[in-house]
């Protein structure tokens, strides 16, 4: 299968802190794979280089065969890679239906001189923008939210539509940053179900964060596991689940899950 | 025209304007009236396009008055240092809007000089760059004999009548609203609440924020050429940062991310200026203390009032659609 991702050699320093060392990665076109390991792991700041949030001090990240080491977040965006943040950020002074709107701005080929004489074109385009999200948030289960303002959304529905808003960018890669954080087993549940059958009916690529294992043991086809930035197992659920390396990581800490 | 809201705001203007322009002419309205009613659409000028930048995108530029100079300077060395010009016949008026024009571009011009390099960067810069910008702007001008230096640029004709300054003021302020209810302004809102997130849904944020800045420099260089061919002179001291912190208690006041609130701000203030001003010189006292005023009104909105007047809320006839259409 052809590679979407390659992570080679990928290192990042905070001053003297390295959080992450050597990370490689070949993930796979339409896979669902994971990433987990304890807090302070590296997890987040790998999802922050690959999306160009930081610049990897060492190493290179490969998109579609096309090198995006250093690129703008928002031309990474455009390439096709998606995200959603472990501590949740929606625009929260906005209603439900803008967020996802504002998702699709790269795409949305709209001049100053339309918008601002509101020509037969920025109707069109409105329009189009308006269906586009609604789909979502109907898929999302959230159409009845459209004109709710973020900030006031309970939070296992401000969680989807930071995946409603990800899927809004027309990815070929989403990334998942801890989506189950502050859900109760049932909820996490129905969660998993609901990315399976993204991946399905998107045909998209996704690759998941996560800190305690039970959330991605049944879901993800491969699993790596990270510790104090260093990659320390990789390989299917059951094989990672029994190895030492990953048991000691887990059980040497207090948070372990 | 496909927008029925949108020509019901413009109906409800010209109301106004017919009303205004009528009590005038009765005499109902005195001149000195009419002149502060024409500072107040000035001042709306002023205030939606610095809430445009401040506001809507939550930059935070200390420089609008500075350009609003380069407007009025610029547009007076047109009329009154090259062309000569007077009102009086229609082609006059002609020119003078060109000059206005030339105005606002210039101001344009010299927001992307200062945005380009400033914006890209995260943080403060903008408000430390812009509060020098205009202090430059300003030892620049007192520095150049051709426009009047310290003494000001004086004998600039006098363009802005009532007419000439509502219908900029309607046009501003329709212009403004629709780039705010476009994806464009959907994309500064998003900078507003979050740069990071905004960046990695795919805007362009530096871009955005330029665009943002730019078009709030031009619209305050057009206000800076109203006032100038309004008051028919052109001042270093109109021009400070006191007046730029005038504006932006319009800004305030009205509430960061409401056209609606600027409008009414930007009236209600200059109003209540030229009263305070009536008052302190009746008791004595001298007029600078108004800025006190203005500090201390300042102080209480960030206190009690932080969403100011309307709170982010737009009145319904301003906006272009109506809520869930
Ligand atoms: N912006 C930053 N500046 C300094 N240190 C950071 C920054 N972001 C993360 N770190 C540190 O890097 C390490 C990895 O953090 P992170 O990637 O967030 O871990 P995880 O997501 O696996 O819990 C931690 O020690 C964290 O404190
Ligand atoms: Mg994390």
């Amino acid at each position: 299968m052809e590679t979407i991702l390659s992570l080679q050699g990928l290192t990042h320093y905070f001053g003297g802190l390295r959080a992450v060392h050597d990370f490689n990665l070949e993930l796979p076109q339409g896979a669902l794979w994971g990433l987990i390991g304890p807090n302070g792991a590296g997890k987040t700041t790998i999802f922050n280089l690959i999306t160009g949030v930081y610049k990897p001090t060492e190493g290179k990240i490969i998109f579609n065969g096309e090198d995006i080491t250093g690129l703008k977040s928002h031309l990474i965006v455009e390439k096709g890679i998606a995200r959603t943040f472990q501590n949740l950020r929606v625009f929260n002074g906005l209603t439900a239906l803008d967020n996802i709107r504002i998702a699709r701005q790269a795409k949305n080929n709209i001049s100053l001189f339309d918008s601002f004489l509101y020509t037969r074109k920025f109707y069109e385009e409105e329009k189009q923008a308006k269906e586009e999200a609604m789909e979502l948030l109907k898929i999302f289960n959230l159409q009845s939210r459209a004109y709710t303002l973020a900030k006031n959304l309970p939070y296992g529905e401000l969680r989807r539509l930071e995946i409603a808003r990800a899927l809004a960018t027309h990815p070929k890669l989403v990334l998942l940053d801890e989506p189950a954080a502050g859900m109760n087993p049932r909820e996490v549940g129905n969660l998993m179900d609901l990315i399976h059958w993204i991946r399905e009916q998107f045909k998209i690529t996704i690759f998941l964060v996560e800190h305690q294992m039970r959330v991605v043991m049944g879901i993800c086809e491969r699993i790596k596991v990270l510790d104090f930035g260093e990659t320390i197992c990789d390989g299917s659920p059951e094989y990672v689940k029994c190895d030492p390396k990953v048991i000691e990581a887990y059980l040497g800490r207090v948070e372990n899950a | 025209m496909r927008n029925k809201k949108t020509i019901l705001f413009i109906v409800y203007s010209l109301i106004f304007y017919a009303i205004i322009f009528l009590f005038h002419s009765l005499g109902i309205i005195s001149d000195y009236i009419l002149h502060i009613i024409n500072l107040s659409l000035i001042y709306v000028i002023l205030a939606t396009s610095l809430n445009l930048i401040n506001g809507f995108t939550g930059q935070f530029s200390l420089g609008h008055m500075g350009f609003a100079a380069v407007g009025a300077y610029i547009s007076g060395i047109l009329t009154t240092l090259i062309w000569h010009i007077k009102p009086g016949n229609p082609g006059s008026y002609v020119l003078f809007i060109i000059a206005m024009l030339v105005g606002g571009v210039a101001a344009a011009l010299v927001g992307l000089l200062i945005g380009l390099p400033t914006l890209r960067l995260r943080g403060d810069y903008l408000a430390i760059v812009t509060l020098g910008f205009g202090e430059i702007i300003r030892t620049i001008i007192n520095n150049i004999d051709y426009v009047g230096g310290p003494r000001g640029l004086l004998g600039i004709p006098k363009f802005s009548n009532f007419t000439i300054i509502f219908i900029t003021a309607l046009l501003t302020v329709i212009l403004l609203r629709n780039l705010i209810f476009s994806s464009h302004g959907r994309a500064f809102l998003s900078i507003r609440e979050d740069p990071i997130a905004s960046e990695l849904v795919g805007v362009n944020t530096t871009r955005q924020k330029v665009i943002a800045f730019v078009i709030g420099a031009f619209f305050a260089g057009i206000g800076g050429a109203l006032l100038g061919h309004l008051l028919t002179l052109a001042h270093p001291t109109q021009y400070g940062f006191m007046q730029t912190v005038m504006v932006l208690v319009m800004v305030y006041a009205g509430g960061m991310g409401s056209i609606s609130g600027s409008i009414v701000a930007a009236f209600g203030l200059t109003f209540l200026s030229e009263g305070l001003r009536i008052l302190l010189g009746a008791i004595g006292v001298a007029i600078e203390w108004r800025m006190v005023v203005y500090a201390v009104l300042l102080i209480m909105i960030m206190l009690f009032r932080t969403s100011g007047i309307m709170g982010g809320r737009e009145f319904n006839f301003l906006l272009p659609f109506n809520k869930e259409e």
